[in-house]
């Protein structure tokens, strides 16, 4: 039996009705045939259910219903339609700085919230100093209230609350109270409530404390449920959302696609991974495409600067001898031929950049962004039958048995207020300016395209130590972390279910071309037919 | 349930006490304004209409006192009851507490200044040469009942108040004329048949009347003004628990 349960619960506000806008408004609309009474559903269908020790964690923007829905919750409003049920007292802690009274004191406003909280005499007198001891304001207890500072308020305001041992307890936008140390206060309190064994509902803006602290979560945007469930996936598509890289309508279809079976699960969006997933589609398997950035692609994704394409992880010019592979990206997008040579029948920069290579590839295969494997097999852990792993080898093993090692680069990229930098997209500099003192290598993307943005974008390569985290180019595979590899292949051995496929996951340089034909490959080998 | 109303009775009493400390804060006769508004107007009638209508009137002194008395009462417990909810809008839409203890704790404010102002009228009425006669104890009658009629009026004022701001000044007309209605310093005696009658329709006089009764004519009601009494009291605050009943959760919406 859920310690709290809410059912369909719509609540609709009437604006413009008589009793708002007054008699003479009334009457003056009514005469002018300009009455109407508009209504508004802050909440609408939304369900959920609470369990004891549970933490649910409420997200979504402004005016998205969270707090008329917590009204309902706490039964201080009455839901139009619907209905909601709980099991034991319920303290709702929401808004709290407010409802004090600024003539009285300190010491009679303690009183009065807490006969308000239903707290009584003999308790308040009992725990008084305790809850002024806990907001640190021993010193102006006979002070009247609205001599205290705002963050002052809300101290004693959490104080009182706090005291309690609800069944159900709901916090809107209550533990960012005070400074940072009253901050860490007050969320030990709070923990200490909840793992007595009350069900919580969180209301917050900050995403930080609904992860740490929920455990699960539940979006509303604009009164409708969007998504209920797992707290890291959830934040993670919100602040998606928020940035403004996925609408909400892909958010939910993304919440949605996450909650299928499939056949194969791709970990990563790279070529290798988007390449596999085609081609496994093509063949009739269902598959689902996740990426723990925020971005499709993985390293070979673009992005626009000024009007100008420009290559997330360095420059990235598609090479290839090998006529098979190179008709078959011709499938997905045309190619601007690059000048330069690498002595190769055919090299080129996709039209628009690599992302309509990769929005091809995947066409038909649902892709998630910001989800990373850990997050989804906390969530999901059944969620596909075989596994594609195209991320770090030893990352999937939680580096149990050391860090493998690789090259790497800093790239800088800079934005500047002139049509053009250098002559050419790539440039080896034979000397630096101080200011790019040991750049080895500098990159201006408009000429890969031939774009004619008034302005340009130009990236300076640096080399750099490989630090776990940094960006990672090329395998090392010296002696030492190729035993080291070797380690982790016996490991991936007794994991059948999951292929390691890609730079990453085989701890192998690809080029391009050699990462989708290696992919066409495992694909060929997987289902142990041709190429289609 | 004993533990309900021991949980209410707490917040009431932190109620009563706030809205006496707001009430009289940084005032330096505090409860004693409560005294002399009553008195001063008292005064004032005194010595404006005793030319007009004192000469024909026994007791002109306490007949004016018992219609101030009642109507002050009246008029300060409906007007600051009519504010009750929205002055504390800020609370019961935050916490679910009974939003008719807002208004009680108004009425018993309200009621502590109509005992002092009584105090005073029995001096009065001492020093008028009437007799404190057995039947003074029917006074408690009126007194109960008016109560009562006040908290009802003052239910159906405040729940009215939410939705429709435009009776405050409504109101305030209205307490007028009904002052000018009520015969607190004159004598009806002098209307028709009728219009006598029709001065029972106005439940404050009614309320005014008993005590002019008891007091000066030393004479108990019929059993048919204890029940007419009885029925305006009855209508007034079935309206308001009525009003609030339903409106319960609703009133929120308009706060």
């Amino acid at each position: 039996m859920s310690i709290l349960e809410v059912h369909d619960v719509s609540i609709r506000y009437l604006t413009g009705d008589f009793k708002e806008i007054g008699l003479k408004e009334y009457v003056m609309r009514k005469l002018t045939h300009n009455y109407q009474v508009n209504e508004f559903w802050a909440d609408r269908h939304v369900s959920f259910t609470l369990e004891k020790g549970e933490m649910l964690g409420i997200i979504g923007s402004n005016g998205a219903g969270k707090s008329t829905l917590l009204k309902a919750v706490s039964g201080i409003m009455e839901p139009t339609e619907g209905w909601v049920k709980r099991q034991g007292n319920v303290a709702a802690l929401l808004e709290l700085a407010s409802g004090f009274d600024g003539d009285l004191t300190v010491k009679e406003n303690a009183y009065l919230r807490g006969a308000m909280l239903g707290y009584t005499r003999k308790f308040m007198d009992e725990t008084y100093d305790e809850i002024i001891a806990f907001a640190e304001l021993e010193a102006f207890q006979d002070r009247p209230f609205k001599q205290l500072s705002s963050g002052m308020k809300s101290r004693l305001a959490f104080a009182i609350a706090s005291m309690v041992q609800p069944d159900i307890l709901i916090l809107d936008e209550v533990l960012s109270v005070g400074d940072g140390a009253f901050r860490k206060k007050s969320e030990a309190k709070m923990k200490e409530i909840i793992s007595g064994g009350a069900a919580t509902i969180l209301v917050s803006h900050s995403l930080e404390q609904v992860r740490e602290l929920c455990t699960k979560v539940l979006w509303l945007e604009h009164g409708e449920r969007i998504a209920c469930g797992d707290t890291a996936i959830l934040c993670g598509l919100y602040q998606q959302y928020l940035d403004k890289t996925i609408t909400l309508d892909q958010a939910k279809d993304i919440w949605a696609s996450l909650r299928g079976h499939y056949d194969y699960l791709i970990v990563g969006s790279g070529l290798y991974g988007c390449t596999f997933a085609r081609e496994m589609a093509n063949r009739g398997k269902k598959c689902l495409v996740i990426d723990g950035r925020p971005w499709l692609g993985g390293n070979v994704a673009c992005e626009d600067v000024e009007g100008v394409t420009v290559h997330r992880y360095g420059p990235h010019i598609f090479h290839t001898d090998n006529e098979k592979v190179w008709n078959y990206v011709n499938q997905f997008v045309s190619f601007v031929p690059y000048d330069g040579s690498f002595g190769e029948a055919h090299q080129g920069i996709p039209q628009g950049g690599y992302n309509g290579l990769v929005e091809g590839l995947l066409k038909g295969v649902p892709a998630v962004t910001g989800v990373s494997w850990q997050m989804l097999m906390e969530a999901f852990p059944n969620i596909s039958d075989k596994v594609l792993y195209t991320g770090t080898i030893d990352g999937f093993f939680e580096y149990s048995e050391g860090h493998l090692e690789y090259d790497s680069l800093k790239i800088e990229l800079e934005e500047l207020e002139q049509k053009c930098y250098q002559d050419e997209a790539v440039v080896i500099p034979e000397e630096n300016d101080e200011e790019h003192s040991g750049c080895i290598r500098v990159i201006e993307y408009k000429h890969f395209l031939h774009e004619k943005s008034p302005k340009t974008v130009v990236a300076f390569e640096y080399p750099q130590e490989w630090l776990p985290g940094r960006m990672m180019c090329r395998p090392v595979r010296d002696e030492k972390n190729m035993a080291l590899y070797e380690k982790y292949q016996a490991l991936a051995a007794e994991r059948p279910e999951v292929i390691f496929g890609g730079r990453l996951g085989e701890y192998k340089y690809y080029d391009m071309d050699d990462a989708i034909a290696a992919a066409l490959d495992r694909a060929v080998q997987e289902m142990g037919d041709a190429y289609v | 349930m004993f533990q309900k109303m021991l949980r209410h009775r707490f917040l009431f009493e932190e109620l009563v006490k706030r809205d006496f400390k707001k009430k009289y804060k940084r005032t330096v006769l505090g409860m004693g304004w409560s005294l002399l508004s009553p008195l001063l107007m008292l005064l004032v009638m005194k010595l404006v209409f005793t030319h007009f209508f004192g000469r024909n009137t026994p007791h002109y002194t306490t007949y004016l006192f018992c219609g101030n008395l009642v109507f002050t009462y009246f008029s300060e417990s409906t007007k600051s009851g009519m504010r009750a909810l929205m002055d504390n809008s800020r609370i019961f839409s935050k916490v679910t507490v009974p939003k008719y203890l807002f208004l009680l704790s108004k009425n018993v404010q309200t009621f502590i200044s109509f005992l002092l102002t009584l105090v005073i009228f029995f001096i009065f009425v001492a020093f008028d040469h009437l007799a404190f006669t057995w039947k003074f104890i029917c006074l408690l009658y009126p007194i109960c009942m008016l109560i009562l009629f006040n908290i009802g009026v003052g239910m159906v004022l405040s729940a009215l108040y939410i939705f429709f701001r435009d009776i405050e000044y409504l109101y305030d007309v209205f307490v007028r004329l009904l002052m000018y209605m009520s015969a607190i310093f004159y004598q009806i005696d002098s209307y028709g048949e009728t219009a006598r009658k029709l001065f029972l329709l106005n439940p404050v006089y009614l309320f005014i009347r008993y005590f002019r009764k008891i007091v000066i004519e030393a004479t108990i009601p019929t059993v048919w003004f204890h029940l007419l009494m009885l029925a305006d009291v009855v209508i007034a605050l079935g309206l308001g628990c009525f009003m609030y009943k339903k409106y319960n959760t609703r009133f929120l919406y308009y706060v």
